[in-house]
């Protein structure tokens, strides 16, 4: 079996990879500091599963699990005890590892995996209510954000995408890019419907700005943004289809 | 309080002594980032991305066998989420037991 592991700590891939070289007919193809850089990896490969780290910065591996549309089987790996109820809602999570891991615990997890069904494709959910219209959203041109103690002006149509970053927003603009204080939820009750979507959960972009979409992923300016499951149809409602 | 050990590890790399090299290698390069990141949150006083780090930072502790410390960290990373840090000094504690096993390795 062929896997690969996405973890953002190098402690952890080595000490996954080690155990993989324990046992027999478990290959490592390749390892991953961050989620979008195996979902990259796996647009354009197959594995027989992953090993997932949950608990990574600002992309997590449920955020991994709702961007890919077929995920394949997977064993989250974690140092964290309390998303084993989140993780039953996927299919495709076969067993659940709390770190550090051993090597007993290890091998019952690839026995369940050999047991398990193979992962269904998952259908996408129905368009979220976080997505759908905003209608107490701002009819202005522009907000203000208080960046040093100054309220800076930032012109909605000059704003590619805002990403949350753990207690800030980033907003990127096409002059410069400001951090502020604040969630992506606050900022999205400001936004304008008709110029932004959000697309992921740390994501919210202008649609305007849009080069391309490549399955999983859009394109906005240099910036290879994820498309969730959940907000892809909201994503797909939006734009001008042929 | 657990001593700091290398159980896990031994355990881990069995006859593999370039394992058990390159891991510790990997500690000793890893942790004090993980660190410098934690207490750069913590004066910025960013508690959510603070926590974030103590997150990394507990299985660490759970490696060197630091079981206590690790139930400390469990309650300290809750605490940080809501801005509460009554376990930081017992947290910092063990982070610097940790550290200094670390470096003496």
């Amino acid at each position: 079996m062929n896997c690969i592991i996405v973890d953002d700590e190098a402690a952890s891939r080595m000490i996954v990879s080690h155990l993989c070289s324990q046992v027999e007919d478990v290959t490592v193809i390749d390892e991953f500091p961050n989620a979008l850089q195996a979902i990259k990896f796996l647009n354009k490969n197959e594995v027989d599963f992953v090993f997932l780290d949950i608990h990574m910065p600002d992309f997590t591996g449920f955020d991994f699990l709702d961007t890919l549309a077929s995920p394949p089987k997977v064993i989250l790996t974690t140092s964290d005890r309390n998303f084993a109820i989140e993780a039953f809602e996927y299919d495709c999570i076969v067993d659940y590892l709390v770190k550090p891991i051993t090597l007993p615990r290890f091998i019952k997890a690839l026995q369940r995996l050999e047991n398990a069904p193979q992962a269904a494709p998952a259908a996408a959910p129905a368009v979220s209510k976080e997505t759908s219209a905003n209608p107490e959203a701002s009819t202005e041109k522009e907000m203000y954000v208080n960046i040093d103690r100054r309220l800076i002006k930032i012109e909605f149509d000059k704003i590619f995408l805002i990403e949350a970053k753990g207690d800030y927003i980033l907003i990127k603009t096409e002059q410069k890019n400001y951090t502020v204080h604040s969630t992506l939820k606050k900022i999205e009750e400001k936004l304008p419907d008709h110029l932004f979507v959000k697309v992921h959960r740390s994501f919210i972009i202008n649609i305007k700005k849009i080069i391309d979409i490549e399955d999983n992923s859009v394109l906005i300016a240099r910036d290879v943004i994820p498309i969730s499951r959940s907000n892809r149809p909201e994503l797909m409602k939006r734009l001008n289809l042929l | 309080m657990n001593s700091p050990n290398l159980n896990y590890v031994d355990d881990l790399a069995g006859d593999d002594e370039k394992f058990r090299s390159q891991f510790i290698a990997i500690l000793k390069k890893e942790l004090p980032l993980e660190i410098e990141l934690y207490r750069r949150y913590m004066e910025q006083e960013q508690w959510k991305s603070a926590a974030e780090s103590v997150h990394k930072m507990k299985h660490k502790l759970g490696i060197a066998g630091m079981d206590d410390a690790y139930e400390i960290a469990i309650l300290y990373e809750e605490e940080l989420k809501t801005g509460a840090k009554s376990s930081q000094i017992a947290f910092e504690r063990e982070l610097n037991r940790l550290s200094d096993f670390v470096n003496d390795l």
